[in-house]
């Protein structure tokens, strides 16, 4: 790099196709015109109309910019159960299985990466006095050959194989899918985990779409095919459950849910670009409700009501010539439907209490007022008379607007396990410091130091987020959840130390360690490079007592919070 | 009323219930010629041991021993109570004997340094919060390399302009030496702000004589002594909440030892 490039002081400013997807890490082919012409002409995308297409975000462009054609070997894992999705796929030619077990079977586990550690005995974890490897990050070198056995290296990605396909379609129920169809785009659209696991059953060609590109095009086809397919196939697969976890429908007969269905919508808000937009605005755009996509504006006639699928939203209301926030909602909350109940008990409408904005990305079912009235009026449902879950959190007393704030804006909203240090009670001992390296290599897996709002520290440690950005991308599911919606962990047999998860995690969680042999000697690879893993807290799950750092604190002054909804925090704040 | 305002109760409580319960059970069995100290001579080592087992429990984080915060609990509550059954079995009375001095002395030190180390826990962490940014302890020395560096850069001054004498004779004479290391450990302790003052005022007294350039290098070298010395402050306080267990934890484990010794000589004794 030269010296006058290091030192200037503007640059243009990164747009959206600066980085083809083609090119993106480990891809370096680029669609020709040739390429999208037969693209255009495919059935995929040859009902689309591309007059509809604003002229900023041509459909041509769309194609160039956000699609890429992968070529996969028979055995090819091309997404794995419980991956995070960010794209969607089109099987060109060839065909490809999906895995239909979910069961806990352990070749399935080694396929996806996964890995199942039991939680330890008693005398096991006494063990670990003795047995552990007094050098910090010991690694047992052939532990990690073994899985890596199964890895191969296909352009600069990382890809995992099994080697043996037939013997997984006799000991696995599969489906095959033959050219013609689509897979992944529920995942790519709700940043939802992928619900089962395809691998190529011979070689295959695929189309791979980044889901902005997915959403421009449902967004802007006027022929509707695609989203008419994507919405079918949601209808089919997922609508009828996440309308049962709000309250209202949980016990509608299922002809009244048919009827209802074909009248919600799945949408998409926000700019959320996989995590370095996120990054960027869990950094300097935070606070700037101003800048969060508009979903429904306080005041308005409350005409939809907004059932949350993934992401999360903020609420805010007027205050003088600004907004203060009210409160967050995360997946399965709902918003509007205490404004249309109420509009349908008086007889006349009230506006949203509340602005609701997306704090970077939202996907949620859009269901029209019109359609919950007419199924109060039918007695379908019944107005539950303490009008649901409430849209607004009272900004209670313990979390003050200055801790809500800080929460929201800093994203750590997003935390099922967020570690929060009381500062008025921590007397800096490092005691849960020293716990987390004892249970975990002798390295500690968080760093007692991060943001501070009066008195409360959101630490550097693993939060196990709803919605975990660091999945996206891990070419080997060594990063993964425990199970759908829980901790997420690393397995440190495949990690391959790519640093993908760490430049990922918009919160720094994830630290990259040089790993040692027995002796105490940094392991290398065969060009005397460091062999690197990603570390972060796995919130002890294999260990007896749960998380040692939270046991450890003699003052009660370290905690891990589920931030889903602001009660635990307001228990921990009212002690 | 508060979760932990009703802990402080209850335990407080626990603690004057069971005191009086033991000094009617010494005078009781005083009355019936039995001999009390003996037997609260065990109760002691019982309470010594546990308290010293505390130690135990956070060298053994990965094991399911219940939580480090209600071991604490116990520990001050058992730690207070063990205060009255001390008195109860000396008879409030300075022992004789070498081994007997020295437990007594050594079990006074580690009780008074443990209520030293319940006032300073409950002290120091909210003043830290309040003072300056939240810094880890060991990263105090890089913090002021940092800011010794800028500080040194204002006062050689920008690029184009001559370093302001009056600034570099403040900087060599005052601030040179403040910002080598952490200084004024004693008066952060006693909460006293003068040396900061002192600094601030030989700093804002160069006014006069410096033009509007260099007036705002002072100002910014005045920014670097307000955040050194709140750096100061945390490596004081903070060095104060490690400091009082260097002399709480060794000394325990001096009064296990003596205290085993006293065992043996007085069970010696008695068996004569
Ligand atoms: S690694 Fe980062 S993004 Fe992933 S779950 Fe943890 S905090 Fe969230
Ligand atoms: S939960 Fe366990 S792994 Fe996570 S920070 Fe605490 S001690 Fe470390
Ligand atoms: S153990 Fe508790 S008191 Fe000690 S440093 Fe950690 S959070 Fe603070």
């Amino acid at each position: 790099m030269s010296q006058a490039s290091v030192n200037q002081s503007s640059m243009d400013r990164p747009r959206r196709w600066d980085m083809p997807f083609s090119q993106e890490a480990g891809h370096d082919s680029v669609l020709t015109d040739a390429d999208i012409d037969s693209l255009l002409a495919n059935d995929a995308f040859s009902r689309i109309d591309p007059a509809g297409f604003k002229r900023s975000v041509p459909l041509r462009e769309i194609l160039r910019n956000d699609v890429r054609i992968v070529d996969f070997e028979q055995g090819d894992v091309i997404v794995r159960q419980g991956d995070w999705g960010s794209s969607a796929f089109f099987v060109l030619s060839g065909a490809v299985r999906v895995e239909l077990d979910r069961g806990d079977d352990a070749s399935s586990d080694l396929i996806q990466g996964r890995q199942k550690k039991p939680r330890k005995t008693f005398f096991r974890s006494l063990a670990q006095l003795w047995q552990n490897n007094h050098h910090a990050e010991f690694r047992n070198p052939d532990a990690k050959q073994s899985v890596s056995g199964n890895l191969r290296s296909v352009g600069g990605v990382t890809r995992v194989y099994i080697s043996d396909v037939s013997a997984v379609i006799e000991q696995h129920k599969t489906a095959r899918m033959d050219a013609g169809h689509w897979f992944g785009e529920l995942a790519a659209l709700g940043r939802t985990p992928r619900v089962a696991t395809v691998f190529a059953d011979e070689t295959s060609t695929l189309l791979e779409i980044r889901w902005q590109g997915l959403r421009d095009i449902l967004r802007f086809d006027r022929d509707q095919g695609l989203k008419k397919y994507i919405e079918d196939v949601f209808r089919e697969r997922a609508m009828a459950s996440l309308l049962r976890t709000e309250r209202l429908f949980a016990d509608i007969s299922d002809q009244e849910m048919a009827d209802l269905m074909p009248h919600c919508r799945l949408e998409t808000f926000g700019e959320y670009d996989t995590a370095k937009p996120f990054r960027e605005l869990s950094g300097e755009n935070a606070g700037s409700v101003k800048n969060e996509p508009l979903i429904a504006e306080q005041g308005d006639y409350p005409n939809a009501v907004f059932l949350i699928r993934s992401g999360v939203a903020r609420l805010s209301q007027k205050h003088h010539a600004g907004r203060h926030t009210v409160g967050y909602l995360n997946p399965g909350r709902v918003f509007g439907l205490r404004e249309v109940l109420q509009g349908f008990r008086s007889g006349r409408s009230t506006g949203y209490e509340a602005r609701l904005s997306a704090i970077g990305y939202l996907n949620a079912v859009v269901i029209p007022a019109s359609i919950v009235e007419d199924l109060l009026r039918s007695g379908a449902i019944s107005d539950p008379e303490d009008s649901c879950r409430p849209a607004v959190h009272a900004t209670h007393d313990a979390v003050d607007e200055n801790l809500l704030n800080f929460l929201v804006d800093g994203k750590y909203v997003q935390g099922t396990e967020t570690m929060v240090i009381d500062m008025d009670r921590c007397t800096r001992c490092d005691d849960c410091v020293r716990a987390c390296a004892t249970t975990h290599d002798n390295n500690p897996r968080f760093i007692r130091h991060g943001p501070v709002s009066v008195r409360h520290m959101v630490a550097n440690a693993c939060m196990h987020c709803l919605d975990p950005v660091c999945m996206i991308e891990c070419p080997t599911g060594a990063i993964h959840r425990e199970t759908l919606g829980g901790l997420v962990l690393i397995n440190d047999q495949t990690c391959i130390g790519c640093a993908q998860c760490a430049s990922n995690c918009p919160f720094d969680a994830i630290r990259m360690v040089e790993t040692r042999n027995a002796s105490g000697a940094i392991l290398v690879d065969s060009k005397n490079a460091p062999i690197l893993e990603a570390t972060k807290c796995d919130l002890c799950h294999d260990q007896p007592g749960g998380p040692a750092c939270q046991r450890a604190c003699p003052h009660d002054a370290l905690e891990r919070i589920d931030l889903q909804s602001l009660s635990e925090l307001e228990g921990v704040i009212a002690r | 009323m508060t979760h932990f305002v009703r802990r402080r109760i209850t335990g407080l409580t626990l603690v004057v219930v069971l005191s009086l319960l033991l000094t009617a059970a010494t005078r009781l069995m005083e009355d019936n010629l039995l001999r009390p100290r003996t037997w609260l001579g065990w109760v002691l080592v019982v309470i010594v041991l546990f308290l010293a087992s505390y130690r135990l429990r956070k060298q053994l984080a990965m094991l399911p021993l219940g939580a480090s915060a209600a071991w604490l609990q116990c520990h001050i509550y058992v730690g207070l109570l063990s205060a009255p059954v001390f008195l109860l079995h000396t008879g409030a009375r300075w022992p004789g004997g070498g081994i007997e001095v020295v437990t007594a002395v050594l079990f006074l030190t580690v009780f008074c340094t443990g209520i030293l180390g319940l006032f300073l826990t409950r002290m120091i962490p909210p003043r830290l919060t309040d003072r300056g940014e939240e810094v880890i302890r060991e990263r105090i020395p890089v913090f002021i390399r940092i800011l010794r560096e800028e500080a040194e850069a204002s006062v050689a001054g920008a690029k184009n302009a001559a370093p302001s004498e009056v600034l570099s004779d403040v900087y060599l004479n005052h601030l040179h030496s403040f910002f080598q290391r952490p200084k004024n450990f004693v008066s952060h302790v006693f909460h006293s702000t003068k040396p900061r003052t002192a600094l601030l005022n030989a700093l804002d007294d160069t006014r006069r004589f410096l033009n509007t350039q260099h007036e705002q290098t002072m100002e910014q070298l005045a920014a670097c002594v307000r955040r050194k010395d709140d750096l100061d402050y945390q490596y004081a306080m903070q060095s104060l909440l490690k400091y009082w267990l260097f002399l709480h934890v060794p000394l325990t484990w001096g009064l296990v030892v003596f205290t085993c010794s006293h065992v043996v000589t007085a069970m010696a004794f008695t068996s004569r």
